[in-house]
């Protein structure tokens, strides 16, 4: 019995960094497909194999509570921080979400600045709140805390 | 009009009328918990199918316009010279947001199931009704 | 779009959508889903949505399943089987009646694959007869009568309609007809772009509208320097659901952790 866990957890093991390597590129989908939501459901796919081979105990080790609340929030709050610069730094003229009326416009082109805020800080934003919702999730349907041995 | 134009041309709605109703039938008709969750799910699942279908481009094309057919919406300068044309980008976006939020409401169905089973011990809808009182 | 892999896969999911009803292990029902939400992943990817196919694949064959077999390991196991003759009339009741409805409806869709649908390009508004303004539509200037009529029909200024005072007519080859395009006053980019296009068959001018996907095909490489549209449009054009969907999925993820946590977490 213990011979058939050998293998599948050498396997695992290799393979967990393959996995988050393709959810980091995958994330920044504008050349190709991808973006956002489909970057962070391929990380958290990666936490989730590793809960299913190696227990909940270590894998709740691997992705503490605290680290899966502060990301939820944090992606959120880049995005909609996002929209309020947008409307403070053009003091009111500008709409809520208007990519074109931020800081970077003074140094690059209104359509450049527009194409580095969605890839580089919107999307993130977005792969990081996904990815912790979806490991916070597996792992609360999952545990079972032993008081009367069902949880 | 004619059968031909409303069975063949026309096969995708009937398609996505077959699945949603196997679905409404599923979530109507049994009286097990997570079997109507599963029929909720056939269901969003073909609405979005309907969403696709409205969007796709080039059936008839090569007879009637000699372009070839639809491609990804993704910019491509070397196939739009050659005679691809893109399809319609936006029901993509409405199905996208729609199969993010569909996974959010079935996980949350699901912690509502453990706390109902948890607590009455059973998940038939007839001894539910008779234990809530 | 091929068509014969179209019909087999179709009939591939109308199968295993009847089994994952019918079966009474659970488990074995789950699986069936699985298998269900892939195949159906592989229509998106041939029908030309890459994107979505990605998502579908992603989100509902790996997370969606493996949260409910997650929690089936605290459900029980098998179905019972027991059902109420009532319900099973109501259900075929209600499925027998839609489907009737259906046969109504459908000779108003469009074929499947229409280049020039209104979803697609373009939707007709009305059409008048042509006595002399083919000639002025030469010469780019929009005749009163064709004015008038769509600020009759409700596209003018008071309902938040870009108004005709500056326009150009320019001719359109592909199509054969005139495109007028209209200047939009927005903050930071305001070019012209196509609203409306008068083709001429034989004694009658058609009128046509054209709808958004237009614009976007069109004009979101040169506006925000991205070849995917579906990415550039989620973001920016649409960016305000894509906040609201980002909180639902926050607003699941919170709840969970409030109905089945018992004490404290580190």
């Amino acid at each position: 019995m213990s011979d058939v866990n050998v293998v599948i957890k050498t396997t695992v093991r290799t393979m967990l960094p393959f996995i988050q390597l393709y959810g980091f590129y995958v994330m920044t989908g504008t050349e190709g497909a991808g973006g956002g939501f489909q970057g962070g459901v391929i990380l958290a796919a990666s936490f989730i194999l590793y809960g299913i081979t190696f227990g909940a105990e270590k894998g709740r080790q691997a992705a503490p509570e605290s680290w899966n609340t502060a990301f939820k929030s944090f992606g959120l709050w880049i995005y909609a921080g996002v929209g309020m610069l947008t409307i403070l730094y053009s003091l009111g003229r500008a709409e809520f979400l208007n990519y074109s009326a931020t800081f970077l416009s003074l140094f690059v082109p209104h359509t450049v600045a527009r194409g580095i805020l969605i890839a580089d800080v919107i999307e993130i934003g977005i792969g990081m709140t996904v990815a912790a919702s979806f490991i916070s999730l597996f792992f609360d349907l999952v545990w079972r805390s032993d008081e009367d041995g069902r949880s | 009009m004619d059968v031909a134009e409303m069975f063949l041309a026309r096969y995708n709605y009937w398609s996505f009328v077959v699945l949603m109703l196997i679905g409404l039938y599923g979530a109507i008709a049994y009286g097990n918990l997570v079997k109507k969750i599963i029929g909720l799910s056939i269901f969003q699942t073909a609405i979005f199918l309907l969403f696709i279908s409205l969007a796709d481009v080039g059936k008839d094309i090569e007879r009637t316009l000699g372009l070839k057919s639809g491609t990804a919406p993704i910019v491509w300068e070397k196939g739009i010279e050659e005679g691809y044309i893109y399809v319609n980008p936006v029901p993509h976006v409405l199905v996208l947001t729609g199969i993010v939020v569909a996974a959010a409401t079935l996980a949350l169905a699901l912690a509502l199931m453990i706390r109902i089973y948890r607590e009455y011990g059973t998940l038939e809808e007839d001894e539910l009704k008779e234990l809530m009182g | 779009m091929i068509v014969p892999l179209d019909i087999a896969l179709i009939i591939f999911l109308v199968v295993s959508a009847i089994a994952a009803l019918f079966v009474r292990d659970l488990l074995a029902s789950i699986a069936i889903l699985g298998t269900y939400t892939f195949v159906m992943a592989c229509i998106y990817v041939q029908m030309n949505a890459v994107d979505v196919g990605f998502t579908e694949a992603a989100i509902g064959a790996g997370a969606s399943t493996a949260l409910m077999v997650a929690s089936l390991t605290k459900l029980q196991r098998y179905d019972t089987g027991k059902r109420k003759k009532a319900k099973v009339v109501i259900g075929a009741f209600t499925v027998i009646l839609l489907a009737g409805l259906f046969f109504y409806v459908i000779e108003d869709m469009p074929a499947f694959g229409d280049y020039n649908s209104p979803a697609n390009k373009r939707i007709e508004i009305f059409e008048v007869r042509d006595t002399g303004l083919s000639e002025k539509l030469e010469v780019e200037k929009l005749p009163e009568e064709i004015k008038s009529r769509i600020y009759l029909l409700g596209y003018n200024e008071r309902n938040n309609f870009p108004s005709l005072r500056e326009y150009k007519i320019v001719w359109n080859e592909e199509e054969e007809g005139w495109d007028v395009l209209i200047k939009k006053n927005e903050t930071f980019f305001s070019g012209f772009e196509k609203l409306y296009f008068i083709k001429k068959e034989g004694e009658i001018l058609k009128v046509y509208r054209y709808s958004i996907p237009v614009r976007w095909q069109e004009k979101s490489e040169e506006e925000m320097n991205t070849p995917n549209m579906v990415t550039a449009g989620l973001a920016d054009y649409r960016g305000y659901d894509t906040l609201g969907e980002t909180v639902v999925i926050f607003t699941a993820a919170v709840s969970v952790a409030a109905l089945l946590r018992r004490g404290y977490l580190e």
